[in-house]
């Protein structure tokens, strides 16, 4: 099973933390998605990163099955929230009383 | 965001500008870099769920962040048609340089498509001294941030400037752009598209002239 890890943060200058475990290869059709069960902060291009990877996993049928679930999520503007609830769709980690948090970059 | 059409491209820009809380003319700048990098992402890419658009504005210290991506079939596969590359990073360095489009093998590109857009984007995070980022298969190009006192420079070639580029990474299928911008009314902010215009058209007269020193009529 093909694995797909979720880094707690990812930035411009981090951004080499999204290859941290992850190979992005879906050669068994399944993938496992985990990462830190409390916290996510992402800069938006982790959140385009995942909506793109997402969009591949719905192109190829990809099956996906999550190892933890978000407790809540930092939401600042326009769309952040809306790109986090259709890669939550897409990769189905999310639980309905997932709560919105403003505290992105604090 | 989804994107999928010019249409929902041209009503997106419509409906950004008053969530940008800034003036006219910095508003224009991050309306560019979102048209120039759909745009790619319509024209190029061939994704069928078209691309996806996420940004934040950091009010506290005036900074936009621009995440922007599709899963299409890459820089490499959109170029190879006119050009030639023997691997990702040379694809996505081909594609940072001004006057290289997918769409012709000419220099300086159509009149549709000039091969501009992601050296624009690219110029535009230089000139506020920001991060830019493209990863596409498996090679990225990254700037970093620059000092203050640092002069601005534009290179036509990207490996002239102060960046980090590594391959070999986890295959991607697809593009991904991520920028940011801060909103700054100086005067470099405010004379960015001219200035960088002009070091478009240098660049693009310059490669034509070494490509015709290299041709020899007999």
């Amino acid at each position: 099973m093909s694995r797909l890890f979720i880094p707690n943060s990812i930035a411009l200058t981090n951004f080499d933390a999204v290859f941290k475990d992850n190979d992005f290869s879906i050669d068994d059709k399944t993938v496992e998605i985990s990462f830190h069960p409390k916290y996510v902060a992402m800069h938006p291009v982790g959140l385009a990163l995942y909506a793109a990877l997402s969009d591949r996993y719905r192109e190829e049928g990809v099956k996906t099955k999550c190892m933890s679930t978000i407790r809540s999520l930092p939401f600042r503007t326009f769309n952040e929230w809306d790109c986090l609830l259709h890669l939550a769709t897409a990769i189905r980690f999310i639980r309905k009383n997932t709560k919105k948090r403003d505290d992105l970059f604090r | 965001m989804k994107i999928q059409s010019g249409d929902q491209l041209a009503k997106f820009l419509r409906t950004v500008d008053p969530i940008l809380h800034t003036t006219q003319e910095n508003s224009r700048v991050i309306k560019h870099v979102f048209s120039e990098l759909i745009r790619n992402v319509l024209e190029h890419s061939r994704s069928a769920l078209g691309g996806n658009v996420c940004a934040t504005y950091n009010r506290k210290r005036r900074k936009f962040s621009i995440g922007i991506s599709d899963a299409g079939r890459g820089i490499f596969q959109a170029m190879i048609k006119h050009h030639k590359f023997g691997s990702h990073k040379e694809a996505v360095l081909a594609a940072l340089t001004p006057g290289i489009s997918g769409t012709t093998a000419r220099l300086g590109g159509t009149a549709e498509n000039a091969g501009a857009g992601l050296f624009f984007t690219k110029s535009i995070a230089q000139t506020t001294r920001n991060h830019f980022l493209i990863y596409s298969g498996n090679a990225y190009f990254k700037l970093p941030l620059t000092k203050p006192r640092t002069p601005i420079r534009f290179h036509a070639n990207p490996l002239e400037d102060h960046c980090s580029i590594r391959d070999g990474l986890p295959y991607f299928k697809g593009t991904l752009i991520g920028i940011d911008i801060y909103i700054q009314d100086t005067k470099a902010f405010n004379n960015l598209i001219e200035s960088i215009g002009s070091a478009y058209q240098l660049s693009v007269r310059q490669s034509r002239k070494d490509y015709y020193k290299r041709i020899r009529f007999i």
